[in-house]
């Protein structure tokens, strides 16, 4: 690695570059996002199915909702739960039947003071007091997708109401024989007004962190190094979205975490390697500022390779043993986490050098 | 030899704080529970089940504060008489109340309860409203016959205000005299009819009961719901994320899992690495991982551990030894150059300083900017990340450069054992 010329293999880096490049951009054209309800509002339904699902059972799953109506209802509710209600509400009934009997005058007295027609209510109470959720708005599928060990299904939705979620969940519990105290394994639902407000607030903070983490380079370094270091994040913050496209992981809320993470971890090795150049260029200040630069990024590599491999034992557990939600996570992390090395590496230094060249030239 | 003494008690001294602070955070001292202990560290929703609602208010403008602050008050109400003890509501921008429901089965039914109106109309069959929820004094949840047959059901029990007492008779007797199938009194609770009896009678008392086939439950809510009176505008459901029991379960063992054999693997790299200094790292590590579950356990009033938050803390374990690696690269630098364990040592940490601390706050901003501007489990992350790399560059610093320096004031100067 020590015969390895930083400097003079500058062409080879912007080829990678170059290349990433395209193949981010084809992706953002013809593959597009996958932007989460966090975003763009909706619902999803995270259901276990109870047994190993194929493309087959999801085109059925979605067929089933899809042929849901305004008014459609389950039979019964689909939660475990209330039937040993039923019961023990059959157990109170029986006991306070023969408990109790002053009590029930007292309330007699009442019932005879509201001389309310009670029968006239009979024949339509049934109906009355049939909660059973129905379909208010017609469910419209965007994407189904297995998740968690096979067996799970996420179903995402153009925004339906509670009543509706209830209702589209005791249905296909009826027909898939779920019991949704257990097999309900999760429901998202996003509002416009709060999904605008989400957006809103990702933009801002990571233009503010980004505007931050600058005004602090600058201040410790010069200008051109701030500079320098926008160009690495752009970079950075290209390959993330790249991936996020690429293997349409879902765009949402903790993307912009995992960005603001990788932003600061790749500065965070750029500077390592800044510190050092600065230091060199004082030590050596007869050599040439290529020279520096390359020596101090071969000083910095072991640095820059080992602190890699210690996040990647950790982060890269964590993809490895997660569940679904936090692998979603961390792979973009791991993405990031190889591009920050490279931007820093490869990108930062030569950079650096360049815009030194540039705005020297033009001074003179 | 003096010397060396005072630097083997001192390194012996240190150990025995460091197997201290893990033991505390295990175990917990005095009221302090441990960190796998119940009561230690507060989970997210994400890790132990539960649904996180918002509501906004279903009006045009801003709602005035006093508003929002009795359908804050009204809320916890309505969350007590549902059993959600262990609920927390809090307003959030100056329309949206937020809730936070732990273990919770039923996230739809909790939605649709907590964000009634109850608004209460006594409407005859032309839509004339004749009594609202303004003339209810209290309302209770009974047990009883409610009419001649004598069969007992639950039903709601409503006591009328005063005033009120007229304009019930009034209602009655118009309803009453009414032709029979259109002398029906409507029991309206926000536009879904809950009961409607035929009225025979002008009936003039204070007491009214609200029939219809009841659970002992429903009966108390409704009945809570009543003497609470209505909310002063509609709540509009805007955000509702509920994740079932197991998957939290799952998500938070394994997540641990992956935590222990990540600290292992970055412990085991450390030291064929670096060889004593990382095994002294390592210790460092151990005394990092120590505070961080002690914090976790202390500050569990406003550090709420989510899925990501521990993420967070993997991921700065990764980043824990940054600073380590930094300063032993710059230590094996200096040995190279010829110069002796001892200086190398000073040297190394004196010019590894400022780039540990440079390259840490630029994370340090990006994790407070998330803080301040993320929400829910975002903002676990940001905290538990930025609690991590602070706390890092302590231990890594601090805790590491105390620890080398008395090994070396013991005369462990071989060159060999800190890798040249």
């Amino acid at each position: 690695m020590n015969n390895f010329d930083f400097i003079k293999n500058r062409k080879a880096f912007f080829i990678i570059v170059a290349v990433v490049l395209v193949i981010g951009c084809a992706s953002f054209i013809l593959r597009g996002f996958n932007v989460d309800i966090d975003f763009i509002g909706g619902t999803t339904i995270q259901l276990d199915m109870n047994k190993e699902l194929n493309a087959a059972d999801l085109d059925e799953i979605k067929a089933t909702i899809s042929a849901m109506e305004v008014g459609d209802a389950p039979d019964k509710l689909y939660y475990s739960e209330p039937a040993v209600e039923e019961s023990a509400e059959a157990e109170s009934e029986a006991e306070s039947e023969t408990e109790s009997s002053e009590a029930q005058e007292a309330v007699q007295e009442e019932a005879d003071v509201v001389n309310e027609a009670e029968t006239a209510e009979t024949e339509e109470s049934e109906a009355l007091t049939e909660e059973l959720p129905s379909i208010q708005i017609k469910p419209q599928v965007s994407t189904i997708q297995k998740a968690g060990d096979g067996t799970q299904v996420i179903i995402k939705l153009l925004e339906i109401d509670s009543v509706t979620r209830d209702a589209v969940c005791n249905i296909l519990a009826a027909e898939y024989g779920l019991d949704l105290t257990v097999d309900l394994m999760g429901v998202t639902n996003v509002g416009a007004s709060v999904s605008a407000d989400l957006r809103t607030a990702a933009i801002i903070a990571t233009l503010i962190a980004i505007l931050l983490m600058l005004v602090y380079i600058s201040f410790r370094f010069e200008i051109l190094s701030g500079l320098t270091a926008v160009i690495c994040l752009a970079h950075d913050i290209f390959v993330m979205f790249a991936v996020y496209s690429l293997l349409q992981i879902p765009l949402n809320s903790t993307m912009i975490a995992a960005l603001l993470t990788i932003l600061g971890y790749s500065i965070n090795a750029t500077i390592i390697v800044f510190d050092r150049i600065r230091e060199n260029v004082k030590l050596n200040s007869k050599d040439k500022f290529e020279e520096n630069v390359d020596r101090s990024i071969k000083q910095t590599l072991t640095r820059s390779l080992n602190t890699t491999l210690t996040t990647l034992f950790t982060i890269g557990m964590v993809y490895i043993l997660g569940v679904d939600s936090i692998k979603q996570f961390a792979l973009p992390i791991i993405v990031g986490i190889f591009a920050g090395l490279f931007s820093s590496v490869c990108l930062a230094g030569n950079i650096w050098a360049i815009l030194k060249k540039a705005f020297n030239k033009k001074r003179v | 030899m003096k010397k060396q003494s005072t630097n083997v008690i001192a390194f012996i001294v240190a150990l025995a704080v460091i197997a201290a602070l893990v033991c505390i955070a295990i175990f917990g001292i005095g009221n302090m529970p441990g960190v796998f202990e119940e009561g230690g560290v507060t989970k997210g929703l994400d890790l132990v089940g539960g649904s996180y609602i918002v509501y906004e208010a279903d009006v045009e403008g801003a709602p005035s504060a006093e508003d929002m602050a009795t359908v804050k008050s009204m809320m916890r109400n309505r969350l007590d008489s549902l059993g959600y003890t262990e609920a927390t509501v809090a307003l959030s921008g100056d329309n949206r109340i937020s809730i936070e429901i732990p273990s919770i089965t039923n996230p739809e039914e909790a939605v649709q309860k907590l964000g009634s109106t109850a608004v209460l109309m006594f409407c005859d069959i032309d839509g004339t409203v004749w009594l609202e929820g303004t003339d209810i004094e209290y309302a209770s949840a009974m047990y009883g016959p409610t009419d001649q047959t004598g069969i007992s059901s639950n039903y709601v029990s409503l006591k009328l205000k005063d005033e009120a007492v007229s304009k019930f008779a009034d209602a009655t007797e118009s309803v009453s005299k009414r032709t029979d199938g259109n002398n029906i009194l409507f029991i309206i609770l926000d536009n879904e009819i809950i009961s409607y009896p035929m009225v025979d009678q002008r009936i003039s008392s204070s007491d009214v009961m609200i029939t219809g086939q009841f659970t002992p439950e429903d009966a108390k809510w409704l009945a809570d719901l009543i003497s609470a009176g209505q909310l002063p505008f509609a709540l509009k459901e805007v955000q509702l994320e509920s994740v079932g029991p197991t998957l939290g379960e799952k998500a938070l063992n394994t997540s641990l899992f992956a935590g222990a054999i990540g600290l292992v693997l970055v412990m085991v790299f450390m030291i064929v690495f670096y060889k004593l200094p990382g095994i002294v790292a390592s210790i460092a590590l151990i005394a990092y991982s120590a505070i961080m579950g002690i914090i976790l356990v202390v500050g569990n009033s406003f550090i709420n551990l989510s899925l990501p938050g521990i993420a967070g803390i993997i991921l700065s374990i990764g980043m824990a030894v940054d600073a380590n690696v930094v300063i032993f690269e710059r230590i094996k630098e200096e040995l190279r150059l010829g110069r002796s364990v001892g200086a190398a040592f000073t040297g190394g940490f004196k010019r590894a300083y400022a780039a540990v601390i440079d390259s840490n706050v630029t994370t340090l901003i990006a994790a407070a900017v998330l803080w301040y501007f993320g929400t829910g489990t975002v903002k676990g992350f940001a905290i538990t990340l930025f609690i991590g790399v602070a706390l890092s560059l302590i231990s890594a610093v601090l805790i590491t450069r105390f620890l080398l320096a008395r090994i070396i004031g013991m005369k462990v100067v071989n060159k060999k054992y800190y890798g040249a």
